[in-house]
C-alpha cells in the first residue's frame, strides 16, 4: 500500500513537472511573431506578384497596413495599376510573404511612382523633426498613416512623388506633413 | 368588460392564422398562385482577415478629387545611351561560333564523302584527325547549350503548371475550370486529342502561366454533359517565388461519389 502510494506520488510529481515545463517561456520564433520592416523592403516581392498579374503593372501607392514605429511596420500595402486591365490590385506584405492579393474596390489611376524614392524611415524622421515629435509630446499624438503617392498631395508640383505622414490625437486636430520623396524635404504642412 | 376584450382579442388572434390559411386555400382554388413568403436578412459584410490600404479606402473621395485635376502625359524619351544586356553580346558570339563550327563540319563531311576507299594509312590518320575535330566541336556545342539552359532556368519567374491525367469513373469532362476567388478564373475545354490522350494513359497540360508568389485557395470544377464529377474541389497551393510549381490532377479511377478528396500531387522545380 505504501509502495503504491509512493509510486502514485512519483507519477503525479513527474506529470506536474512536465506540465510546468510545457508552460515555460515559448520557444524563440513563436508562430505569429511579426517582424517590422521598411516600405522599400517589401516592394520587390509585391512587384514580382504584380508583374505576374499584369505585364504593365506599375506601383502607384504605398501605405502602412499596421502601426508604424521608427518608419517600419509589420505589414505594408502596395497598390499597382494596369492600363491593359484598367484596374488596380493591392498586395499586403508581412514577414516576407504576401498576405493578401485583392483587386482594389475602385480604380486608382494615379501616376506611377518613380524607381527612386526615399524609404519610409527617412520620411518619418523628416516629418518627426518638422513637428511630428512635438505633436506626439504635446498632443499625445501618434502616426495614423504613412503613405507614398505621386501627384496627389502637392498640387503645385504634381510630378513629384511624396510621402505623407498623418498624425492624429484624441484631443487635438490632426497634423499632416508632406515630404518630398526624392530628398526628404518637407513641402507642405497643415492641421486638420 | 376587460375580460370580454381579452377574450375577443384571443379570438381575433386565433382567427388570424385560420383566416390566412383560408385565404390561401381560396386563392389556390381560384387558380391564383399562393402568396410567397418574403424574408429579409442582413448580409454581413465580408471582413478581410488582413485589411489593407485602410487610409486610402477611407479617403477615396479625397484622393479621387485630387486625381481628377491631374493629367498624365508621356515625356520625351531620354537620349542617353543605356547599358546593353551582356547576354545579347554573348549570344552574338555564340552565333558566330556556331557558324564557324558549321563551316568546319561541312568541310570535313565533304572530305569524307569524297573518299570511297582509304588509299593509305595517311588517309586513315586524316580521318581520325577530322573526327577528333568534330568531337571537339560537339563538346563546344554542348557547352553552349548548357550555358543557355542555365541562363534560362536562372531567370525563372513564379509560374504554375496544371496537368491532368486519368479517366474518372464518371467519364472524361468536356472542360475543366480553375476558380480563384482572389484572382483570375480560367476554363480549359478538352478537345478530341485531349480525350484520346487521357484514354490512352497520357497527361495533358491544362495551364502554364505566371502566378503570384503567395498562398492560393483554388477550386477545381469539371464541366460537361452526362455523368462528369459534379461540384468543386478545393486546391490549396503555396507558390514559391521564382519557382515552377507543377500540379497534377490524377482522375484515374476517381469516383466523385466516394467522398474522397481530389487526387492531386505537386512538386516544385
Amino acid at each position: 500500500m505504501d509502495a503504491t502510494r509512493r509510486i502514485r506520488g512519483a507519477v503525479i510529481a513527474l506529470a506536474a513537472a512536465g506540465l510546468a515545463g510545457g508552460m515555460a517561456t515559448p520557444p524563440a520564433g513563436f508562430a505569429g511573431e511579426k517582424t517590422p520592416f521598411s516600405a522599400r523592403d517589401g516592394e520587390d516581392l509585391a512587384t514580382a506578384a504584380a508583374l505576374a498579374w499584369a505585364d504593365d503593372a506599375r506601383l502607384v501607392y504605398v501605405e502602412n497596413d499596421e502601426a508604424v514605429a521608427g518608419g517600419e511596420a509589420a505589414r505594408w500595402g502596395y497598390l499597382y495599376r494596369s492600363d491593359s486591365r484598367a484596374t488596380s490590385r493591392a498586395y499586403s506584405v508581412e514577414n516576407g510573404e504576401i498576405r493578401t492579393a485583392t483587386d482594389a474596390p475602385f480604380d486608382f489611376d494615379a501616376p506611377p511612382l518613380p524607381a527612386d524614392w526615399i524609404d519610409s524611415a527617412r520620411a518619418l524622421a523628416s516629418a518627426d523633426e518638422a513637428g511630428g515629435n512635438s505633436y506626439r509630446t504635446e498632443e499625445g499624438g501618434r502616426v495614423r498613416a504613412l503613405f507614398l503617392v505621386r501627384g496627389v498631395m502637392d498640387a503645385e508640383n504634381p510630378d513629384v512623388p511624396t510621402w505623407a505622414v498623418v498624425y492624429e490625437s484624441d484631443v487635438a486636430p490632426g497634423l499632416w506633413l508632406v515630404i518630398d520623396a526624392r530628398d526628404g524635404k518637407v513641402v507642405k504642412r497643415w492641421r486638420g | 368588460m376587460a375580460r370580454l376584450i381579452h377574450f375577443g382579442a384571443a379570438i381575433a388572434v386565433m382567427a388570424s392564422p385560420m383566416t390566412a390559411k383560408a385565404a390561401e386555400d381560396a386563392t389556390a382554388s381560384e387558380g391564383v398562385p399562393a402568396p410567397q413568403v418574403v424574408r429579409v436578412e442582413k448580409i454581413e459584410p465580408e471582413r478581410p482577415k488582413h485589411p489593407t490600404l485602410g487610409f486610402l479606402d477611407e479617403n477615396r473621395d479625397f484622393f479621387r478629387a485630387r486625381l481628377d485635376h491631374l493629367r498624365v502625359s508621356l515625356g520625351p524619351r531620354s537620349g542617353e545611351a543605356t547599358e546593353i544586356d551582356a547576354r545579347f553580346l554573348r549570344w552574338r558570339e555564340m552565333l558566330a561560333e556556331i557558324d564557324a563550327a558549321a563551316d568546319t563540319t561541312g568541310a570535313a563531311e565533304a572530305w569524307i564523302r569524297q573518299r570511297e576507299l582509304m588509299d593509305s594509312v595517311a588517309d586513315l590518320l586524316a580521318l581520325e584527325t577530322a573526327m577528333d575535330s568534330m568531337e571537339a566541336l560537339l563538346d563546344e556545342q554542348t557547352r553552349r547549350l548548357v550555358e543557355l539552359e542555365e541562363d534560362f532556368t536562372g531567370r525563372q519567374r513564379t509560374a504554375l503548371v496544371v496537368l491532368l491525367t486519368g479517366v474518372p469513373v464518371t467519364g472524361i469532362p468536356t472542360s475543366v475550370a480553375l476558380i480563384d476567388p482572389d484572382g483570375d478564373d480560367f476554363r480549359v475545354a478538352l478537345g478530341e486529342p485531349d480525350r484520346l490522350a487521357l484514354e490512352r494513359g497520357g497527361t495533358i497540360e491544362l495551364s502554364h502561366r505566371l502566378a503570384e508568389p503567395r498562398a492560393h485557395r483554388l477550386s477545381v470544377r469539371f464541366e460537361g454533359s452526362g455523368t462528369v464529377p459534379a461540384g468543386e474541389w478545393p486546391l490549396a497551393l503555396d507558390l514559391a517565388r521564382d519557382r515552377l510549381t507543377f500540379v497534377e490532377i490524377d482522375l484515374g479511377g476517381f469516383d466523385p461519389e466516394a467522398g474522397v478528396p481530389l487526387p492531386v500531387r505537386n512538386w516544385v522545380r
